[in-house]
């Protein structure tokens, strides 16, 4: 497994001046305009989810253009592991896309808790989405699942839509916390429950 | 010599193609050919004996182990090669050595420069540079640096120029000189399994046609070519199957000389691969 994941890395080694080039020019942007730590940090949280979900798409891409999966099997690897160094992936970019703004904003002694938990939630967010794109790459491949991509990133905006029109109570700080909470929990669930359905996928694949 | 590869009685149903009780094996030591045309069924049988794809029925054991139980294990010791290279067009041969260190554990990164060094292959360019040629070789290479005992080949020659043709079958032959190896070669190109099999299996629409050995192919069987006339004095017993061409009649014997001797004023010439797949594909036994 250790090698897929190498595969993954190696290939975003490639790729990754793009991301660096473009992350450095927003920090330099946002620090040149006056823009403080909080404008920074935005920016960054934006990208906790999104720079995962481009490599992601763009590693089962690539897998698609060589037909890496076919010689892959041929490993003496499970499917479970192949399956498995994909999630680890997401995993392991999210983590360091999550790092980036802690410790920038630990950096300059700015770290509330309402920042700590706006990068939670955009870490959640981020696994939370991949978790969904990864077992619909599987299924459909990238072209027609990049279709799924767009309905997946409309729903929150939907849900915040209903929530403003049903005029809703906004919910309180206690509310936030349990959610806060139980996150991780749910977060594993929906791993496993996604993990899952991968693993089927690819199992049921060419038979 | 014992076999490496058993294949008994394998069956894949697909709505349109069924694939039905395959069996043949691989002795140690030999490179056997798997012929077949397009859409016969080879890259199916490989499929399944890769455990790439569910089997209707049968059984594949390799090493003597179940190619289903002792998938990881069997697989240390498999290397394969498919008609195409499935390696990403930015890596270069290093990142390639690197991915496969982590995934065999036998993995020789001196062998695989040896390689690369005799197929000639620049470590300083990328895939995407490569030619087809180089490609397939850089996929060859892969293949024995973790030094398999049982090479599989999906028509991995294909598409290739003849003198790569032959650097890479020399290869084969190299690799079967321990007792211990072997090569299952699927390909439709003839003329290399001529060159370098020990046995040669026909697949016709998902049926073994044939598991026989090279040389009774080449040295026993026949082609009786006849006009019209003539052919009606044949008896059709002496005939595997046979076809009609513009000239008169083309039909396989599967011995050559007694054929020879019983139509002392008919042609029989030598049968090559392509005669025998061509009759059989083509023609009929009636």
């Amino acid at each position: 497994m250790t090698g897929l994941l190498l595969k993954d890395l190696l290939y975003l080694k490639k790729q990754g001046r793009v991301f660096l080039l473009l992350l450095a020019f927003y920090i330099i942007f946002f620090a040149t305009t006056g823009s403080g730590i909080d404008q920074i940090t935005s920016l960054l949280l934006t990208l906790i989810p999104m720079i995962p979900m481009i490599v992601l798409t763009n590693a089962f891409a690539y897998d698609e253009l060589s037909k890496w999966n076919t010689y892959a099997l041929t490993f003496p690897l499970t499917r479970g592991k192949l399956v498995f160094a994909r999630y680890l992936l997401t995993l392991l970019l999210t983590c360091i896309m999550a790092l980036i703004p802690l410790f920038a904003n630990l950096l300059f002694g700015s770290l509330s808790a309402e920042t700590f938990a706006a990068i939670y939630a955009a870490f959640g967010a981020s696994l939370l989405l991949c978790e969904i794109l990864i077992p619909l790459f599987y299924q459909f491949g990238t072209q027609k699942a990049r279709f799924a991509l767009l309905v997946i990133v409309f729903i929150p905006t939907l849900g915040v839509f209903f929530y403003k029109q049903l005029r809703l109570a906004a919910p309180s700080s206690e509310q936030i916390v349990f959610l806060l909470k139980i996150s991780p929990l749910f977060l594993l669930v929906f791993f496993a429950v996604s993990y899952y359905i991968s693993c089927k996928i690819l199992e049921n694949k060419n038979n | 010599m014992e076999d490496i590869l058993t294949v008994s009685n394998l069956c894949k149903d697909y709505p349109s193609f069924h694939l039905q009780n395959v069996s043949f094996s691989v002795p140690g030591g030999s490179i056997v050919g798997f012929v077949g045309e397009n859409g016969a069924g080879k890259t199916t049988t490989i499929k399944l004996i890769l455990n790439e794809m569910k089997r209707s029925s049968g059984s594949v054991k390799i090493f003597g182990l179940d190619n289903i139980k002792d998938e990881q294990k069997i697989k240390e010791q498999i290397g394969v090669v498919f008609d195409e290279s499935y390696f990403h067009g930015e890596f270069k041969a290093g990142d390639i050595a690197s991915i496969l260190r982590a995934v065999f554990k036998t993995w020789d990164d001196e062998l695989f420069d040896r390689y690369l060094n005799q197929f000639k292959l620049p470590k300083n360019k990328t895939i995407k540079e490569y030619s087809k040629g180089m490609k397939m070789k850089l996929s060859i290479a892969s293949a024995l640096a973790h030094r398999p005992r049982l090479l599989i080949l999906d028509e991995a020659t294909s598409g290739l120029d003849p003198v790569v043709r032959s650097e890479i079958l020399d290869i084969f032959l190299d690799f079967i000189q321990d007792e211990s190896h072997s090569v299952l070669f699927s390909s439709h190109i003839t003329g290399d399994l001529e060159k370098v099999a020990d046995y040669v299996v026909f697949i016709h629409e998902g049926k073994i046609i044939f598991d026989r050995s090279k040389d009774d192919l080449i040295y026993r069987y026949g082609v009786l070519k006849c006009g019209s006339n003539d052919f009606q004095r044949v008896d059709k017993d002496d005939l595997v199957r046979w076809r009609k061409t513009d000239f008169g009649y083309e039909a396989l014997v599967t011995d050559r000389d007694a054929t020879q001797r019983k139509y002392a004023g008919l042609v029989v010439d030598p049968a090559t691969i392509d005669d025998i797949m061509l009759i059989y594909v083509k023609g009929g036994k009636s």
